[in-house]
């Protein structure tokens, strides 16, 4: 029992990766449709969107070692938490700040709207997988499970990137548009944001 | 990174640069890149029951792989240059796609993980590791986006991603010792001897000549002339392989289009005959439009041209006689709008990226920016594709209902070629009714069966009302569905050129790529 207990709370782990990579790769790419009507469909525009949520995962791979190592793990539901919520801040303020970009040159207003729209939730959402592989692996005691962790939580965030991609593109879009698409993966990073704060919770209890 | 940029360029000129195309090849890259991370976690599982060797040999097969797969593209994107390795072109494109993009992927996936094992890092140090990894990704975007791509090419770049995963594979073997080092240097040379791959050896004909070919901000731009007779050539401008402009040149200097909705175009803007008035033509091309509207002895316009692309304003001007008393503005059309506090008496929209209509410049919310742009007796031409029936008419009628929605009379003429496919269609949008034939100055008339006929407009105009516009949709910038709607309609083109133009090329020694 306790096992299957131990084992429930490590995939509940696993979906909250399936949800936090499922909503980055879906935002990154309903992102270039906030871009658009604002900064145009360029080279530009896809070379701002990778770079700066590049940047941002990179940043956040790294600074994710300092909470591991300090296993100070309620960093992952509150960053869940703030991703969800910059969201929602994103679609309210957007018509207010995007346009800013008017009298900006083109490149200058690509960087703006990406830093805008894509590096704080891209940083937020990039703790996710390094936090829960350490995890998983400390669970285990066991840092030698490092590798086969890291590989199947990146592995899954990336296959969940892939399939929220599709939904939100070929079924979320066309029914609800662009706002309300991104609506959707915002509550996947609250609920993400919750699953994880309980599971915590009921490992510290 | 520097795959997922390259190779869907190498592709544009058979697949072209639509929605589905860019959704098909990035969920191959990160298809694979989700299996490599699965694939790396098995790999590295297997060093805790097997030997300690064993992710050391999967990383040396794994950079090996990767490596042998670079050359592998190389000779295929070099072949594809003079034939077609399967009998379906678009086959043979996936194919390479899945041979260099595909499989690469998840090869490269797999040797982080593998590499957390083999140097047995701690949880947080494979933070760093991937952070390394991400920080070196965001190198190869820049410099190939910014400076391989544009600068060098396509053939290069891919020539630089095979030598960097020769290197990878030298600096896995050298660090295994032993013999293994001479694997290492050999992987070098191999690295370096791939730059003589994918060097293009085709001879254009003598009647065809490519005066320019490069890379461009959404693709592959091209200039390609033909010869008629001694005094005459014709010069078509292309994107991605889509013809933008096709003229005939006659003596060097008189310029006439092949193609018959610029001079169309021109019968249409003369409603405003002689009076001053100003143009805004959103969307160059060759500047065949501009070039058209700037005649000062049937028309009075001063006009603005606003084009994002430098190398087609600069093609524009070097091939196709761009007038110089146009101001052309650098910069993306929906910009231009949104930011414009100017006053114009003609707007033309003639925008396609290739075969793509954007959904930006289409919408409502773009509309309500040309409206405020527009002076009372303005007039909005807008050139889309010819269809407006059937499936592939979707985007037309979409488009006819957001011009509605957004507040416009329209009215619609489609160009003299025979067929929906072969035509394109004009829409005429105006604030107020407007009768075009009382006021258009400059008749619109054409050749057939070598008598000068008269093209008229009333009988012409395309009769709304017997059109069903129930699957229609208004175009928003919260619903950008412009590119998905127009797939059948863009596809078709791309396939029209692919068989009459792309391919015959290829026959007559141009390359696909460079």
């Amino acid at each position: 029992m306790f096992i299957f207990v131990r084992m429930s709370k490590k995939y509940l782990f696993l979906l909250v990766v399936f949800l936090e990579g499922g909503a980055l790769l879906s935002y990154e790419i309903m992102a270039a449709k906030l871009y658009t009507p604002h900064v145009g469909a360029t080279l530009y525009v896809w070379t701002s969107i990778l770079t700066l949520t590049l940047i941002s995962l990179a940043i956040a791979y790294r600074v994710s070692q300092f909470w591991s190592e300090k296993k100070i793990w309620k960093v992952l539901p509150i960053s869940l938490l703030i991703a969800g919520l910059y969201l929602f801040i994103v679609l309210l303020t957007k018509e207010t700040v995007l346009p800013l970009t008017y009298t900006m040159g083109i490149k200058a207003a690509s960087i703006f709207t990406g830093i805008f729209i894509l590096t704080i939730p891209a940083f937020c959402m990039g703790l996710t997988s390094p936090l829960v592989t350490a995890l998983l692996t400390s669970k285990e005691k066991n840092d030698v499970n490092a590798g086969k962790n890291a590989g199947l939580v990146y592995g899954l965030g990336t296959l969940s990137g892939i399939i929220f991609t599709l939904i939100s593109l070929f079924v979320l879009l066309p029914a609800w548009g662009v706002s309300a698409s991104i609506a959707v993966l915002a509550c996947f990073l609250l609920l993400a944001a919750g699953i994880s704060f309980w599971l915590l919770k009921s490992t510290h209890d | 990174m520097t795959l997922e940029l390259t190779i869907p360029h190498v592709l544009s000129p058979i697949l072209g640069n639509s929605l589905n195309t860019w959704a098909t090849l990035i969920m191959m890259s990160v298809g694979g890149l989700a299996l490599g991370y699965f694939l790396g976690a098995y790999l590295s599982s297997k060093k805790l029951s097997s030997s300690q060797d064993s992710s050391s040999k999967a990383l040396l097969v794994l950079t090996a792989c990767v490596s042998i797969l670079g050359i592998l593209t190389l000779f295929l994107v070099d072949y594809a240059n003079s034939g077609s390795l399967l009998e379906d072109e678009i086959s043979s494109a996936y194919l390479t796609a899945i041979i260099g993009l595909f499989l690469p992927s998840i090869l490269l996936a797999a040797t982080t993980p593998v590499l957390i094992a083999e140097l047995s890092l701690s949880t947080s140090n494979a933070g760093t590791l991937y952070a390394y990894s991400t920080w070196g990704g965001i190198l190869f975007t820049l410099l190939s986006g910014f400076v391989f791509i544009p600068d060098y090419g396509l053939i290069k770049t891919l020539q630089i991603a095979t030598f960097l995963s020769t290197v990878m594979l030298a600096i896995i073997a050298y660090f295994q010792g032993g013999k293994l080092r001479y694997l290492s240097y050999g992987a070098i040379v191999v690295g370096l001897l791939s730059f003589g791959i994918g060097k293009f050896n085709l001879t254009e004909k003598e009647n065809v000549k490519v005066l320019e070919l490069k890379e461009g901000l959404n693709g592959q731009l091209m200039v390609v002339e033909t010869s008629v007779n001694d005094s005459t050539v014709d010069r078509t401008l292309f994107i991605n392989r889509m013809g933008q402009t096709w003229v005939r040149i006659t003596n060097g200097n008189s310029i006439a289009s092949l193609w018959s909705y610029p001079g169309i175009l021109k019968s249409l803007a003369s409603c405003h005959g002689k009076q001053a008035s100003n143009a805004l033509v959103l969307g160059l091309g060759g500047g065949i439009v501009p070039l058209f509207l700037s005649d000062k002895q049937n028309l009075n316009y001063t006009i603005d041209a606003v084009e994002l692309d430098p190398d087609i304003i600069r093609f524009s001007k070097d091939y196709f006689s761009l007038p110089d008393d146009i101001n052309v503005i650098q910069d993306d059309a929906r910009r231009v709008l949104n930011a414009n506090k100017n006053e114009y008496d003609l707007i033309v929209m003639d925008i396609f990226n290739g075969e793509i209509a954007p959904s930006h410049v289409l919408s409502v919310e773009a509309f309500d920016r040309v409206k405020n742009a527009l002076s009372d007796r303005g007039i909005v031409i807008i050139n889309f594709n010819g269809n407006i029936t059937g499936e592939a008419g979707i985007s037309g009628r979409s488009l006819y209902k957001t011009l509605i929605q957004s507040g416009f009379h329209v009215q619609m003429l489609p160009t003299f070629e025979e067929g929906e496919r072969n035509r394109n269609n004009l829409f005429v949008a105006t604030l107020k009714p407007l009768d075009l034939e009382k006021k258009i100055t400059i008749p619109i008339t054409y050749f057939k069966n070598g008598k000068l006929e008269t093209y008229g407009i009333k009988e012409n105009l395309y009769n709304f009302k017997n059109l069903d516009l129930s699957d229609a949709i208004v175009i928003t910038d919260d619903y950008p569905m412009m590119e998905q709607i127009n797939q059948v309609a863009a596809r078709q083109w791309r396939e029209d050129y692919l068989k009459n133009v792309t391919l015959k090329y290829r026959e007559q020694g141009i390359p696909l790529i460079k």
